[in-house]
């Protein structure tokens, strides 16, 4: 089979992707919005689906293309809501009150990788900058703190939805407002270690590569104020005791900061990164 | 003494703390918002002066145009390094004092039997510290080493920032054009592009670098794949070949060198004038982007009144970036007036006024970065703690459990108490208190 023919297959097992987390996607949303807990079970099992024609696009590509999935925004995207959705599902598997989260997760997710197939679909070949393990560490670190982040911003969406709604009896299946909030700051220490690797992983690929570790490049700039911003969220709960609704306000700024230096800056301005997102 | 505890305590404060946080948030904001020098060309500042006096007043002042070079930004990471620097102290400080007073069982509860509890919690890997509570109370501890992450983490954050500020300090780095069969010498006035930390002095290399070959290889669409200078490093009559690539540098007696992705065609001419005098001079020009295109190079004609302009193709038949059949369309202009226009390949010789042009030849250059980083080291350890405290404190999280005993009513009461995801804890909490209910009964 030529790669031609390949890439096709990939594209197809994409959308057929892509469906699947739709349905996925509405049997959560039918059970946040009627409150029932059954669907949930149905949600959490098609998103198990559509992982499996997902994975197998996303080998065909790397295949195909000779290097993983980070060198267009097509991959970025795929990629990230593949590992977003992965992140998920364990979670659920050891937390499985955390379910509910899925109605966060999987429009985002399918969102993300809907946006990447309108995108271009051709494969970019690798400069000379793209190579070592610090890319390596680099660029799987940034999909784990993506997916950590996404995972976090469920919980704390969970936690305003609660709130708003606690003597529902749908919400009262949920883990309580005090374990949802620690939930949404566990997450978020998750993803400082990981967001705090891919700045540290790319600072040292920069320095292989350009001779310096940080040039207040763009990218680089937003990746230390999202930075600064979980830091200030840390230590806001830490010092000053912040929980609930404000900590989970804070929360959802960090994620649309994260979100900015992860799709948008890379995306619309011109920087040393743009042209790896092709 | 009075006055420095007072100052202490402010740069602890949890106030001062969030403050340098949102400071450090604001100047990143502005330096993403406002153009900076190193982004732009100084006729983008000339054009926004021109156009608009007292922004562009304000913003040159507070030196906001340049807000990592600034004097209040050098300020301000100076002042978070103290406030790391003071908070750490007080945090190990505090760590070294803490210590949980254990004493032995109270005779009274030596007959109660806690095997089986003990048993389950070291499964559960809580360690055993011993009694308190005038011995009526047993100690289990889980992730001890927890404490200290915060204070790891900080001390790989100063590490960093000390090393941001000995590159901003006394960092040297220099460019060179460095031309296939040519030394470079290692002279500061060598660089054509060259940065200096505030204190740093003149950066002379103490080696000579000889550039023997370029490599260059590309993928099918003509987009670079990897680029490779052969040098010979030599150093008091020692001389050492090695290569240097993209992503992977030299590092030879505290010098950097990194392959930088410019390179291009150094077009070599000879100008036999009137008199009998000759003038070799090499043009550099910089490769074209695209296979198709050509390179372009402007320059005057040194010691002659000629501006020369090159359109230079290096592979005129494969259409390639190789050294295969170069062309040049030569312009070439005496004032105002053109002397000349046409195509010229190596060897040969053209008439200009009552001169003689001859192009001699053309070789490869390759960009060579020259960097003296005396913090680099410092950050790859800041980096390595920074991320061993980071896990530490998010993934380890102090855990306590107190056993006590109600002799009265007969029961065993299990409470706990941890410094993060508190209600998570409480729910483990109930788990054990359910296996351990379990295990008695049984």
């Amino acid at each position: 089979m030529d790669n031609l023919q390949l890439l096709r297959y990939e594209v197809i097992l994409h959308w057929i992707a892509v469906s699947i987390y739709v349905i996925s996607t509405i049997f959560f949303a039918y059970s946040v919005s009627f409150k029932k807990t059954s669907p949930l079970n149905t949600g959490v099992m098609a998103a198990m689906i559509g992982l499996i024609p997902h994975a197998i696009a996303i080998a065909i590509r790397w295949n195909v293309s000779g290097h993983g999935p980070y060198m267009s925004k097509y991959e970025v995207l795929t990629s990230h809501s593949w590992v977003a959705i992965v992140m998920f599902l364990l979670i659920v598997w050891k937390i499985p009150k955390l379910r509910a989260a899925g109605v966060v997760i999987l429009p985002l997710s399918f969102l993300m990788m809907t946006i990447g197939l309108f995108t271009n679909p051709d494969i970019s070949l690798l400069g000379p900058t793209l190579s070592g393990v610090w890319l390596v560490i680099h660029v799987i670190f940034n999909k784990l703190s993506a997916g950590g982040i996404i995972i976090a911003l469920a919980s704390s969406v969970l936690y305003l939805l609660k709130n708003k709604n606690e003597q529902k009896e749908f919400y009262q299946k949920l883990p309580s407002l005090e374990v949802l909030d620690a939930y949404s700051y566990k997450f978020i220490g998750f993803a400082f270690i990981f967001w705090t690797i891919t700045v540290v992983a790319g600072s040292i690929w920069a320095n292989q590569a350009w001779g310096r570790y940080w040039g207040w490049d763009p990218i680089e700039t937003w990746s230390i104020i999202t930075w600064l911003l979980f830091g200030l969220y840390l230590h806001l709960r830490h010092f000053f005791k912040w929980k609930g609704i404000k900590a989970a306000w804070l929360l959802i700024a960090c994620f649309l900061s994260a979100i900015m230096s992860l799709y948008f800056i890379p995306f619309i301005i011109d920087t040393l990164h743009s042209s790896y997102f092709v | 003494m009075a006055f420095i505890l007072k100052i202490n305590k402010f740069l602890i404060s949890p106030k001062t703390i969030i403050s340098l946080i949102i400071l450090t948030l604001a100047a990143c904001l502005i330096g993403f918002l406002v153009p900076q020098i190193t982004d732009k060309s100084p006729s983008f500042f000339e054009t926004w002066q021109e156009n608009n006096i007292y922004t562009y007043r304000f913003v040159t002042r507070l030196q906001l145009h340049q807000v990592y070079t600034s004097y209040w930004f050098l300020g301000l990471v100076c002042l978070i390094a103290i406030s790391l620097l003071s908070s750490l102290y007080a945090q190990i400080k505090k760590n070294l004092n803490y210590r949980l007073k254990c004493g032995t069982q109270n005779t009274e509860y030596r007959t109660l039997n806690t095997d089986k509890i003990r048993t389950a919690l070291h499964k559960k890997r809580y360690r055993e510290q011993g009694f308190i509570n005038e011995g009526n109370k047993l100690i289990f501890t889980k992730n001890s080493i927890s404490r200290w992450g915060s204070v790891i983490f900080h001390a790989g954050l100063l590490l960093v920032v000390i090393s941001a500020i000995l590159v901003l300090c006394f960092q040297n780095r220099g460019f060179v054009q460095l031309i296939e069969g040519d030394t470079f010498v290692g002279k500061e006035s060598g660089f054509i592009v060259k940065s200096r930390g505030a204190l740093a002095g003149e950066y002379n290399t103490v080696f000579y670098t000889f550039l023997s070959k370029l490599d260059h290889t590309y993928w099918e669409t003509g987009k670079l794949k990897h680029l490779e200078s052969s040098l010979t490093i030599v150093e008091d009559k020692e001389q050492t070949d090695k290569k240097v690539s993209i992503n992977n540098p030299l590092f030879i007696k505290g010098t950097n060198i990194y392959q930088s992705d410019d390179y291009g065609y150094t077009l070599s001419f000879v100008l036999k004038k009137l008199t009998g005098e000759k003038v070799v001079s090499h043009f550099n020009i910089d490769r074209a982007s695209n296979v198709r295109k050509h390179a372009i190079g402007k320059s005057d004609y040194p010691m002659s009144p000629y501006i020369v302009e090159m359109k230079f193709l290096p592979d005129l038949e494969k259409k390639s970036f190789y050294l295969n059949k170069p062309i040049v369309y030569l312009n070439i202009a005496e004032g105002l007036n053109n002397v000349f226009s046409g195509l010229v390949i190596p060897g040969d010789a053209v008439k200009i006024k009552d001169d003689i042009l001859h192009f001699t030849g053309v070789r490869y250059w390759s960009g060579l970065i020259f960097v003296k980083n005396p913090g680099m080291s410092i950050a790859y350890i800041g980096f390595v703690i920074v991320i061993i405290g980071l896990v530490i404190m998010f993934l380890l999280p102090y855990k306590e459990i107190h056993l006590s005993f109600d002799p009265v009513q007969e029961v065993y009461n299990i409470t706990g108490k941890t410094k993060k995801y508190e209600a998570i804890f409480n729910e483990e909490l109930d788990e054990i208190r359910g296996e351990i209910e379990k295990k008695i009964e049984s």
